[in-house]
């Protein structure tokens, strides 16, 4: 039951119909696979959003930052 | 399982593998869940990424509209990976997100049509000029990319349909593309595409490679008239499943 916690964790929210018919070592691994991609599309994110930063017009530079929140 | 429940698990399996960036053996045992099953989780996941980080990809879009189109296209080009490209416009109107396609190049939008959930782009894809369309179509073919060609095939409007399908050259890459369409529905109006002599090669095809499941499970999701026409063809050329 564990791994069915931490899939459903990682999804925020239920499995879909039917996935409960895997293991909890299958369901963990699946967890683990999802809450990988999130950290890495959330590193993805940040750093192409700072290199994209030093393209934008210095002029403008400062309101960019302002609307990213940084 | 049916044939054509075969084909929907390695579809989507391949669709899971390029979501999670995992290896076909790492998602192997998902397998058995079934066609159903097996795309409602892909479903599940594919909503999970593209939603979790929606704060960050709005403020994103917010920063971009501060900028001109052609200069939001360059900057994105040469800094954002593909995927983020991707999730980014799911978010956009599509009004927009046609505007800023035409500052992109063919090659990164073929990368980037690897990425996108179908139900974001489908407003996008009707507003695209038709010659971007193909342009992507022939690239993402040239590079051999089947499960974009299904879900580009899957999008088309019906009158780009023809010319897009024409785009996939090879017969065994169209055969391929079929296999992995997005729009099962679809698979009637792309072989009332074909003309005859495009429909014999693909049977050619398919007997060489030894493909006759594959193409007896495509059969199977055929309207009655198309299926009738593909097996006169390939009656007419002595070609069929062995035994």
């Amino acid at each position: 039951m564990d791994g069915l916690r931490r899939f459903e964790d990682a999804l925020g929210a239920p499995v879909a119909a039917g996935v409960e018919a895997l293991d909890d070592d299958e369901l963990a691994e699946l967890a683990e696979l999802v809450r990988d991609a999130r950290a890495t599309h959330l590193r993805v994110m940040r750093d192409a959003s700072n290199r994209a930063l030093s393209h934008v017009p210095r002029l403008l530079r400062p309101a960019v930052r302002r609307v990213l929140g940084g | 399982m049916s044939g054509w429940d075969d084909l929907v698990v390695v579809a989507e399996l391949r669709k899971l593998e390029r979501l999670l960036d995992a290896s076909a053996e790492d998602l192997r045992h998902l397998e058995r869940l079934g066609p159903v099953t097996l795309r409602g989780l892909r479903e599940q996941v594919e909503a999970t990424l593209h939603g979790h980080a929606g704060d960050a990809l709005r403020a994103i879009l917010a920063a971009s509209r501060l900028l001109p189109g052609r200069l939001v296209a360059s900057i994105a080009e040469r800094t954002f990976p593909p995927v983020l490209t991707a999730q980014l416009a799911g978010l956009l109107e599509a009004e927009r997100a046609a505007d800023l396609i035409g500052h992109f190049s063919t090659g990164y939008l073929a990368s980037l049509s690897a990425h996108v959930a179908p139900d974001a782009i489908a407003p996008i894809v009707p507003r695209l000029p038709r010659q971007v369309l193909l342009d992507v179509a022939a690239e993402v073919g040239r590079r051999g990319d089947h499960l974009t060609s299904g879900r580009l095939v899957g999008l088309a409007p019906d009158d780009a349909l023809g010319a897009l399908v024409a785009a996939i050259r090879d017969e065994a890459d169209l055969v391929e593309t079929a296999c992995l369409l997005e729009a099962e529905h679809r698979l009637g109006d792309i072989v009332a595409t074909l003309p005859d002599q495009r429909v014999d090669r693909v049977l050619r095809t398919v007997d060489q490679h030894g493909w006759w499941d594959r193409a007896l499970a495509l059969a199977e999701r055929l309207p009655a008239d198309q299926r009738a026409r593909v097996v006169a063809r390939a009656h007419m050329l002595g070609l069929g499943p062995p035994g």
